[in-house]
């Protein structure tokens, strides 16, 4: 008889744990359930697309088709203002050296034409999102597109972080907006569909009509590989940071190719970032640390950091930091969308680890 | 006018034609003259420098190797006419000179693209790391607040920019 109270008591936590453990787990759930929408489920829709960086903001509408994870494709249809709207009585814009020019015509040739959609979802990144973030799923009920959606936010638990808001369908998950707020909480990027239809058939019929004037670009080749094989691609040991922010971690190692040039992609994310390092041997700095400046040329009048006797390049790049330098013979680049002072330390880090070396 | 006759007969007597009776008679005349002996040496010397000059008939073993350099000859030629025949072809002559081609400009791409500048690094670079937000609606890149951006940056909106965004918020 003594024994009753206890035995309630314990049925009692673990009716409480079930009921926390299943609120706190239904969140990463609804996550993974999205994730696995975006690359199961059929679509066709017009979607608009805006972000701002302080250069102003752009505006585009864009065509998604996701017939299967291999015939999924999107294109921009039309653009509203331009990277530098707000700006275009600019007189640097009127300087603009040729250079610059080509690098805009060439990414104006790449916007209207079909790109492969490729869809990555790891759920290792699933994870680490769970980690480094407080998802918040809220019944929302309104209809986007014509269809009832839910709306999960993901919250930084780390100060200088994003939040995310993502608006999906009750019904099958898909994603029909998307709202990207940064630290200061301020709105930066948008997407939201302004129609999308679900049918099988519509969308086949589509497919079969689009298919023939989308020319799938050849694919790009940059597998996966372990430190030991980018070590045999630098001919010496890639060098990882000491520092981190907090959160992160290496996701993997990639090797890419530019013409004869081989270098290595070190992949740092928390789930929802990423930052990357770009390593090569440094083979153009004997061709081109000679060279004279050109007026205009990315270079010449970017920010430099002296961190011992190593000049770093700091270029702010859209909504994204580049820094650049070189050591004990490796070409450093550092690009990632963090404040600058954390991106900073992680060079710190590895200019004094092959000072060490 | 016996010597005449004599000498006549000399050729034959050396090659042992003469009758008898003549064969005596022309011996008989060689003894007692000396012109007509002087001549059938004269003969005989002619004799042996012309037999001298006679060549020997070809061996078999240099037959045999004649015959083989002979056979080698042709065959060579053969295959020669029927290579010739064939680089010749149309669909083969162009075949080749393509590959000829194809190969010499991928030994110049190889051998003497430049590596990189770095704007185009930074292109190349930017591109890799930025796909991946464009196609995972669970990624971002906007950790930075939009005030904490370089004065670099922000200098580019220019003043006219500013004045129409005070404007905006003064609204």
């Amino acid at each position: 008889m003594q024994l009753k109270p206890i035995f309630v008591y314990c049925c009692f936590t673990l009716i409480v744990f079930a009921l926390i453990s299943s609120w706190l787990f239904a969140d990463m759930d609804t996550l993974e359930r999205i994730a696995e929408a975006e690359q199961d489920v059929v679509y066709i829709g017009l979607r608009l697309k805006t972000y701002s960086t302080s250069n102003g903001s752009r505006t585009m509408e864009e065509l998604v088709i996701h017939q299967t994870a291999e015939n999924s494709y999107r294109k921009i249809v039309s653009i509203v203002g331009g990277p530098k709207s707000l700006s275009e009585e600019n007189t640097r814009e009127r300087q603009q050296d040729d250079n610059n020019r080509n690098r805009d015509e060439r990414r104006r040739s790449r916007e209207f034409r079909w790109v492969r959609h490729r869809s990555q979802f790891s759920p290792k990144e699933i994870k680490l999102i769970a980690q480094n973030y407080v998802l918040e799923l809220r019944h929302w009920g309104e209809k986007i597109a014509g269809h009832e959606t839910d709306l999960l936010i993901i919250n930084p638990k780390h100060d200088g972080r994003p939040t995310k808001h993502i608006y999906f369908a009750r019904k099958n998950g898909i994603i029909l907006r998307v709202k990207d707020l940064d630290a200061a909480g301020i709105l930066r990027n948008m997407y939201v569909y302004s129609r999308i239809s679900f049918e099988p058939k519509t969308v086949e019929s589509k497919w079969e009509v689009l298919k023939k004037e989308i020319n799938p670009e050849p694919g790009h080749n940059r597998p996966t590989i372990t430190l030991g094989e980018a070590e045999k691609i630098l001919k010496k040991q890639p060098i990882q940071p000491t520092y981190l922010p907090v959160g992160f971690q290496l996701q993997d190692i990639s090797k890419l190719q530019i013409r004869k040039y081989r270098p290595i992609r070190l992949k740092y994310t928390d789930g929802l970032l990423d930052f990357s390092i770009f390593e090569s041997p440094d083979e153009i700095r004997s061709e081109t640390n000679n060279r004279p400046p050109n007026r205009g040329d990315r270079n010449s009048d970017r920010v430099v950091k002296k961190i011992g006797d190593i000049s770093v390049y700091n270029y702010p790049r859209g909504q994204d930091y580049v820094f650049r330098w070189s050591s004990s013979g490796i070409n450093f680049y550092l690009i990632g969308p963090l404040p600058t002072d954390e991106l900073l330390k992680v060079v710190e880090s590895i200019i004094l680890k092959t000072d060490q070396k | 006018m016996k010597h005449q006759s004599i000498q006549k007969h000399l050729s034959a007597y050396l090659d042992n034609e003469l009758a008898p009776i003549l064969r005596k008679k022309v011996e008989t005349h060689l003894r007692t003259c000396e012109e007509c002996a002087d001549m059938l040496t004269d003969f005989k010397i002619n004799r042996q420098q012309i037999a001298g000059l006679v060549h020997p008939a070809p061996s078999m073993k240099h037959a045999v190797l004649a015959k083989i350099r002979d056979a080698e000859a042709s065959s060579r030629s053969r295959v020669l006419h029927i290579f010739k025949r064939w680089v010749f072809r149309p669909f083969t002559f162009g075949a080749t000179a393509f590959s000829t081609l194809c190969f010499i400009l991928a030994f110049i791409f190889f051998s003497s693209s430049p590596a990189p500048q770095y704007d185009e690094l930074l292109d190349f670079y930017f591109e890799v790391h930025t796909e991946e937000v464009a196609n995972n609606p669970l990624k971002s890149n906007v950790a930075t607040p939009l005030s904490s951006t370089p004065a670099t940056e922000t200098e580019e909106l220019g003043e006219g920019a500013e004045t129409l965004l005070d404007l905006y918020f003064d609204d």
